[in-house]
């Protein structure tokens, strides 16, 4: 199979993949550079220990704070846990842009034109967000690597590439919900608004959450996407891999259902 | 599948919903501030369309704005679904057969927006990429371009509207497909260019190939097409050969002489009617030939005789204006 929106999908991405992939990385790398040495991370660790519980649990470190002593807590805590909401800001653009912004800027209507059923330029485009969403956690990764040599500090690679892997599945499940809105709604503002907002609920679900202080907060935070995303759980001990699956079926379905969603409307007409 | 008409539809019909996908929620129908639009009524755009359009015909789609001229093509080609009646394009059902009839059918929307930081070259190989034999394609394109003189190695962003929709006709007719459906095709070019797009066009016809275009000028269909359907408020009110068009069709004189011309001479003058005399200068409307009112003012010295076009509405009024039955 040729594949053709996949590819010219691929290659009108490489600037973007590039641009976002560095700042991730730059991002990344400060936060190693700038690593506090053992005293100061012991210090920082005693510091949040007198702290009251719930300020420690919405940080999201759980109650080991002897992780949080370590060189792996502190990025754990200090990068990958909450900064989850950056890096679902990439998938939201690119979601955005499967169906809704081509069809607010028209050229939706010259594509379909062509022989070529709905559904595939859902897939195809989809699949090849997925591919530069690798690329730009390979260049992510390439940061923290950078960041390792010029500090010269020691940190378990192994638990890293962990928590790097464990951004995918996240990143991929919100690009199926933007798909499926924005093969629903069909301009890019409100798709952008309604994920977003539901981003933002994730995150402060989350938080409270954490704190762990009411059972309804608790149990609302379960519809929060980072709960089961949680990057601190896995520097900690090891990849979820039900949650890793869950999130990739989940979004690869929510990417077929807005096949159906987007084949049964009429473009452009409202 | 030979004898299969262009384009043949069955009480085509389409009802806009009045509003948006997102006011079906009603907790957005409530958000203040106007950021989502109130209900609104929904909109009759086409009603009961029944047409047929025959191979190797240039047919013209002919009607005022908000007609339903785009909603009609828009149907034809799946990018909207009717809300009654079915339409068949080459034999083929719009709908059901929608990716078998794209490989035959070339189209150029109204508004057409391409991707605006590509250069012109690469979308017409995404395009050729779409359709399949890519070598083949892009010669057919480059021969196109070169002929409305069009510069494909720029992005469409610096392009201007004009060599927007000659990229846009390079897209629509690459594969040589057997039926071009084009609307508003030559808006924005200019008139050398209108003289290359029509021949390309009538050019397409010599192949048998069937050209189905939506205007809202008269002179232009008249100019290209064989047979032309007239569209308003969505109902289709005729469809006539251009000939018979044009055999109803009256033009507006204005006509200055030297002295005054006197009240009267020009009643009873043969296809002469609603003469508004002025001083020196008469306005009349013509039906049929210029030899009747030649002669009523061989007396006098002629300054000047202009002569414009009557608007489609003049034509509509002179044409139904008495409210006959529409003929099909
Ligand atoms: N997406 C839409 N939602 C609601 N109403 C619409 C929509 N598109 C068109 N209409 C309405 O349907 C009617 C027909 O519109 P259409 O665009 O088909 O007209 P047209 O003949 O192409 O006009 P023009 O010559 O201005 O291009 C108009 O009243 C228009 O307002
Ligand atoms: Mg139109």
């Amino acid at each position: 199979m040729a594949l053709p929106v996949f590819r010219e999908t691929l290659r009108r991405s490489v600037a973007s993949t590039i641009y976002w992939g560095l700042a991730f990385a730059a991002l990344a790398l400060l936060t190693v550079v700038m690593l506090p040495g053992a005293e100061m991370l012991q210090t920082f660790a005693d510091f949040m220990a007198s702290m009251p519980l719930v300020v420690i649990r919405a940080m999201g470190v759980g109650e080991d704070l002897e992780f949080l002593a370590t060189a792996e807590g502190f990025i754990a805590v200090g990068f990958f846990s909450k900064m989850l909401i950056f890096f679902v800001a990439y998938p939201l653009v690119m979601g955005t842009s499967i169906s809704a912004g081509e069809e607010e800027n028209g050229s939706l209507e010259v594509l379909l034109s062509l022989p070529l059923p709905r559904w595939r330029v859902i897939v195809e485009k989809y699949a090849a967000y997925l591919v530069t969403m690798t690329a730009i956690l390979l260049i992510l990764y390439g940061g923290i690597l950078l960041g390792v040599f010029l500090a010269g500090v020691a940190l378990d690679l192994a638990v890293i590439r962990a928590a790097v892997f464990n951004l995918f599945p996240s990143m991929c499940f919100i690009m199926g919900v933007t798909t499926l809105v924005g093969a629903y709604v069909s301009q890019a503002r409100y798709v952008l608004g309604i994920v977003a907002t539901y981003i933002i609920v994730s995150f402060l679900l989350d938080v409270v959450g954490d704190m762990g202080i009411g059972t309804v907060a608790e149990n609302l935070s379960y519809i929060s996407f980072f709960r089961y995303g949680d990057s601190v759980a896995v520097m900690q001990h090891g990849l979820e891999w039900s949650s890793v699956v869950a999130f990739l079926v989940a979004g690869v379905a929510l990417m077929l259902l807005s096949t159906r969603v987007f084949d049964l409307r009429d473009i452009r007409a409202d | 599948m030979g004898e299969s008409p262009a384009i043949q539809t069955e009480n085509l019909t389409k009802i806009y919903a009045g509003s948006g996908r997102l006011t079906h929620f009603a907790a957005f129908r409530k958000i203040p501030g106007g950021l989502i639009a109130p209900p609104r009524p929904p909109v009759h755009a086409l009603e009961g369309l029944d047409l047929r359009v025959e191979r190797g015909e240039i047919f013209g789609f002919l009607g005022p704005n908000g007609a339903g001229k785009t909603t009609m093509i828009r149907l034809l080609l799946d990018l909207i679904r009717p809300t009654r009646g079915k339409a068949a394009v080459l034999g083929l059902d719009a709908q059901r057969d929608a990716v078998a009839l794209h490989r035959r059918v070339g189209f150029l929307p109204s508004e057409l927006s391409l991707w605006r930081n590509q250069r012109a070259d690469r979308i017409l190989r995404y395009v050729a990429s779409v359709r399949g034999d890519v070598p083949t394609l892009l010669a057919e394109a480059n021969r196109l371009a070169e002929r409305l003189a069009l510069d494909t190695t720029r992005k469409v962003r610096t392009y201007s509207s004009g060599n927007r929709r000659k990229l846009g006709l390079v897209i629509a007719m690459m594969h040589k497909p057997e039926l071009l459906i084009l609307d508003e095709p030559s808006s924005g070019l200019d008139p050398l260019m209108q003289q290359t797009f029509y021949q390309l066009l009538r050019e397409a016809r010599a192949e048998g190939r069937t050209v189905f275009l939506s205007s809202h000028i008269l002179s232009e269909v008249q100019t290209i097409c064989d047979r032309v359907g007239i569209l308003r408020d969505g109902i289709l009110r005729a469809v006539e050969s251009v000939e018979a068009l044009t055999h109803v069709e009256f033009r507006r004189i204005r006509i200055r002489a030297r002295e005054e011309i006197p009240a009267g001479c020009l009643e009873n003058v043969a296809g002469v009617s609603e003469v508004r005399l002025q001083g020196r200068t008469a306005e009349l409307q013509l039906h049929g030939d210029f030899d009747p009112l030649l002669r009523a003012l061989s007396n006098f010295y002629i300054e000047d005789v202009r002569q414009h076009d009557p608007s489609l509405e003049e034509i509509f009024l002179a044409y139904y204006g008495d409210g006959s039955a529409v003929e099909q």
